[in-house]
């Protein structure tokens, strides 16, 4: 696991490399990274109307702390994902679906979209969310969600609303000044309109309110490293339902039953058996495997005019294969990997080679070609995202079993490596054009680690479907893993999922993805420790998806955190 | 909220998704200011140039050659900041000036400097209390992702408080936000006459509106108390969001219906557009939309800072309305004619805002008299991904400032010397941007 690769990797996009250490142009020449401490206090900014120098502080560039073994990590402030405010909006007022209405885009750090450093609220979605609650307040049914039968009564029913739907929109009882502000609101508005108005401007702020729309981790008072057991409930339900904390959870927390690992499991087992558990546990699954992307992407138009149509098949396609493994198979990382059916449809079945299944649009289960392919790995929405427009892309595909698959880290090729890029050869083979670039000694050091385990993948084309022949020459899909656990020579995309299948480097990595996805955050010393303790207890029987879940909430990181002033 | 503007979002709301919106608009000026206001817009294309001799009106700026009297062409501006991963980092770096500790193009996530920010928000925080948006970030399928998704997030260049400020790409969702008011007052009638009662009940909503902006921004300074300096910067953020939206509230005068919103006042009978939104959604018909909502932002004067982010680096968009069948980011590698042809057709794309803005008369000028447009790549020249002679121009003579009609030799200076002038030129003084290193702003007169 702690192989790291070294030296110049200059990869991914390049059709081939000749690469040169030259000297750039300009004064870009030496270091271009700037040296960490350059920027502290040598440098004054100016105060624009008397032109003397400012305190006003630049980038200070400082990175930030190494956390050691052990620590837990810091708090984070969480804002939720679009996807999981749209979720705890229809469970909260109890829609029949999530709301469509526009939100930002949240953008993907190491493939997962909900990374706490990157989640703000800059003014377009602070308008998107105003704007979505108040067509929610509107619509919503006050009698319903705020009964007030007896006459006279109608502040003590504001109150009551505000304490009961406030704790659950916040997923934690409102202190007495949080009531009393809303109290305020609702008197403003029923000095001039109706019960119901002021109703709807508490739903209103409620709705956009920072303590809904941000996942706090800051503990209890006496102790700020030890999560409140508001807090472990909603880390609980967001990890594995995508939404806001039920009753029940609510209740836990009231209760103040979260605190010991036997408290937290026996509610883990039962929110993993809730129906909203399935998307959630495949959403984490779609990004790991970064088979999500897939409808985001484009593919030449003339290679491939099919691609366009069938995208949003092949993420179908993944995703059911995801959740067949998960919820009737054995639900272990080795059978996604080594699954040996697809979902096909009409659409579909020319990718895989196969007659059309004769049901329209719907994706049935078929065998696969046992030496063609097996799980996860060869979906054509995974191979179409791991490669080019027009090309397959084994240096990306390789990169991907490294990063993703084992969770080695690559370094990023030095600064003075100039790329530059032989234009296509129609009279070889990708592998050629590539076995060129692996024969340079200024790139071979690296990509000797990354472009033969993506070689393996070369019957796969650019939209996955199973090739033997490339520029009409015969496919050789031989590859090899070195600096792994499971090195050796492998044939073909099936042989490379066996070899992974085989991995415990594999299946830590898949506890390490799972973490990044239940923390928000990059993976800390901590999480890898933990990841190995993991895998050397569920490792012997393939690495069970839900029993890793399950296991990373019973880590002492889980309800920990350091504070970071 | 004016009554005018409660009746423009009856009318969003009824055409919602159909195929064109054209609304009136009025042009809301500043009650104080005669003269014409100074506007920032940044235009971003991703790629650089071919190879650096491209970037002449006679080559790959050609769209640009009918305004070359209105251009300050850039000769040798180079970016000293990336350089791992190979210019792929220029994103982060060509406004901002900092590099950060982005060694991130393989490796991770890039680590952004807590305060990174970038020079369009610098701005927007000198003057963007005058208008009701202090800044606005157009995008034109800016979120494609790059191949390989572990890859860290380096589709942004527009930055504040550490964070990429995202730009919008629906065109929907930014005339709503342009034209309808951010804040929509609960049980407003959709169309009120203006009467005595429905001022007076406008008024109340209005109050009602900032009275929850008022609890919520309480809520979140109430969160600052509790986190960490990291958190706390990113919830700064958040409350600058919140007083953006305050800037929407309308406090209606009891008289007429005419509004006031952050200092502006509508004035009526001046027209300053009517946005024509199309509905195909593909790439040239957001563009033309965006170009169009662009426009009319600083027409109305809704905003004097907007950037324009075409795409984003290393994508692999193919740009069939040009003629292309490759992706560009692989045309970049390769270079030549077809790549010439992506970037030609995004500099026209440039070209159409100059234009517009030159055929707008303003003063005993135009717009673009007023106007610093910087139209800049991240790259210089793409096939190498070099960032050197990165292909950079100002369009517009920013109210005199900026001596166009020529081309300034940078010799290979930074391009942080080239933000530095473009901050002084907009009023902003700075000893520095990014990096104190470069201290030396050109001389755009």
């Amino acid at each position: 696991m702690k192989d790291v690769l070294h030296g110049a990797l200059a990869l991914l996009l390049v059709s081939a490399c000749s690469a040169e250490i030259a000297k750039r142009n300009g004064p870009g020449q030496g270091s271009p990274i700037m040296p960490t401490n350059s920027t502290n206090g040598s440098g004054q900014n100016v105060d624009p109307t008397t032109g003397s120098p400012t305190a006003t502080p630049i980038p200070t560039n400082t990175p930030p702390p190494v956390i050691a073994p052990g620590d837990p990590g810091p708090t984070a402030l969480r804002r939720l994902t679009s996807d999981e405010y749209r979720n705890t909006l229809k469970d909260l007022l109890g829609l029949a679906s999530a709301p469509t209405d526009p939100l930002l885009q949240d953008s993907l750090q190491l493939g997962y979209e909900n990374f706490a450093s990157v989640l703000t609220v800059p003014p377009v979605l602070a308008s998107q969310y105003a704007t979505l609650a108040t067509r929610l307040a509107q619509a919503a049914n006050i009698s319903a969600l705020a009964p007030c039968s007896t006459p006279g009564t109608d502040g003590d029913c504001a109150t009551t609303f505000i304490n009961e739907f406030g704790k659950r929109a916040q997923r934690r009882p409102l202190m007495a000044s949080e009531t009393a502000a809303y109290r305020a609101l609702y008197d403003l508005a029923r000095t001039t309109g109706t019960y119901e108005a002021g109703i709807q401007l508490v739903l209103e702020t409620m709705l956009q309110s920072p303590f809904l729309l941000y996942r706090t981790e800051y503990g209890i008072a006496e102790s700020k490293r030890t999560l409140t057991p508001y807090e472990v409930a909603s880390e609980i339900s967001y990890l594995l339902t995508g939404s806001t904390p039920d009753a029940e959870l609510l209740r836990a927390a009231d209760n103040s039953a979260l605190g010991t690992p036997a408290e937290i499991e026996a509610q883990v087992r039962r929110v993993l058996m809730l129906s909203s558990a399935e998307p959630s546990v495949r959403k984490f699954l779609a990004q790991w495997f970064t088979v999500a992307s897939v409808t985001g992407i484009q593919k030449d138009a003339t290679l491939f005019p099919k691609f366009e149509s069938t995208k949003e098949m092949m993420l179908a396609s993944a995703n059911s294969l995801l959740d067949s493994v998960v919820w009737q198979g054995d639900g272990s990382v080795r059978g996604l990997l080594l699954a040996p059916y697809a979902f096909v449809n009409r659409s579909l079945a020319p990718i895989y080679g196969m007659p059309d299944p004769g049901q329209g649009d719907v994706l049935v289960k078929v065998d696969v070609n046992p030496a063609e392919r097996a799980g996860i790995l060869t979906t054509p929405a995974l191979l179409s995202v791991q490669a080019h427009p027009y090309d397959s892309a084994p240096i990306a595909r390789g990169k991907f079993i490294r990063t993703r698959m084992f969770c080695q880290a690559l370094t990023p090729p030095p600064a003075n490596v100039v790329i530059t890029v032989p234009p296509p050869d129609p009279t070889l083979t990708t592998r050629e054009r590539f076995a060129r670039h692996t024969s340079d000694p200024a790139c071979s050091g690296c990509h000797s680690m990354i472009d033969p385990v993506g070689f393996g993948l070369e019957n796969f084309d650019a939209i996955g479907a199973y090739r033997t022949s490339d520029n009409g020459k015969a496919v050789d899909s031989t590859g090899a893993l070195a600096g792994t656990d499971v090195d050796g020579p492998y044939s073909g995309g099936v042989e490379l999922a066996n070899k992974l299948a085989m991995s415990a480097a594999v299946r830590q990595c898949a506890v390490v993805n799972a973490s990044r996805w239940a923390f928000g955050r990059q993976e800390i010393e901590t999480d890898r420790l933990v990841a190995a303790n993991i895998e050397s207890q569920l490792g012997a029987a393939g690495m069970d998806v839900r029993e890793l879940l399950v296991a990373i909430t019973l880590s002492d990181s889980f309800r920990k955190r350091s504070f970071v002033p | 909220m004016s009554l005018a503007l409660i009746k423009r979002r009856s009318l969003i709301t009824s055409l919602g998704a159909l195929g064109f919106l054209a609304v009136p608009v009025f042009r809301e000026t500043l009650a104080e200011a005669q003269t014409a206001p100074l506007r920032l817009i940044v235009f971003y294309f991703p790629g650089g140039t071919g190879t650096q001799e491209n970037f002449t009106f006679g080559k790959m700026a050609s769209p640009l050659a009918a305004h070359s009297s209105d251009i300050l062409l850039f000769d040798g501006v180079s970016d000293p900041l990336p350089g791992v991963g190979g210019g792929h980092s220029a994103h982060q770096t060509m406004l901002t000036g900092n590099g950060g500790g982005n060694i991130g193009d393989v490796a991770g996530p890039a680590f952004l400097p807590p305060d990174l920010i970038s020079v369009d928000q610098i701005i927007a925080q000198a003057i963007g209390s005058q208008t009701r948006f202090a800044s606005l970030q157009f995008g034109v399928n800016t979120d494609q992702p790059p191949m390989g998704d572990d890859l860290p997030d380096r589709g942004r260049c527009v930055y504040a408080n550490g964070a990429a400020v995202p730009p919008v790409n629906d065109p929907q969702t930014m005339f709503t936000r342009l034209f309808s008011g951010a804040v929509a007052p609960t049980g407003a009638p959709p169309t009120a006459p203006t009467t005595p009662a429905n001022v007076a009940q406008l008024q109340a909503l209005a109050t009602q509106q900032k009275s929850m902006l008022d609890t919520l921004k309480a809520q979140v300074t109430s969160l600052q108390a509790i986190v960490g300096s990291a958190e706390k910067q990113r919830l700064d953020e958040h409350l600058g969001s919140l007083r953006e939206l305050e800037k929407g509230i309308m406090s209606p005068s009891s008289a007429g219906g005419g509004g006031q919103a952050g200092g502006t006042v509508p004035v009526p009978g001046v027209s300053c557009g009517a946005p024509m939104l199309g509905s195909a959604a593909d790439d040239p018909s957001v563009g033309v939309a965006m170009n169009e909502l662009l426009y009319q932002a600083v027409n109305c004067d809704l905003t004097r800072v907007a950037t324009q982010q075409w795409y984003n680096d290393n994508q692999q968009v193919v740009f069939t309305w040009t003629g292309v069948d490759r992706g560009q980011h692989m045309l970049q590698h390769a270079g030549g004619p077809d790549f010439d042809k992506v970037q030609t057709w995004l500099l026209s794309q440039a070209a159409a805002t100059v234009k517009r803005l030159k055929d707008t008369p303003e003063g005993g000028g135009s717009m673009l008299d007023n106007t610093l447009m910087l139209v800049m790549s991240d790259m210089g020249e793409g096939s190498l991904h070099s960032c050197a002679f990165i292909p950079a121009l100002i369009a517009g003579k920013a109210g005199g400032a900026v001596r166009t009609g020529r081309t300034y030799s940078a010799g290979g200076s930074a391009r942080n010397n080239l933000l530095l002038s473009v901050a002084r030129t907009m009023g902003v003084t700075l000893a520095y941007i990014g990096d104190p290193q470069y201290t030396s702003p050109f001389d755009l007169s």
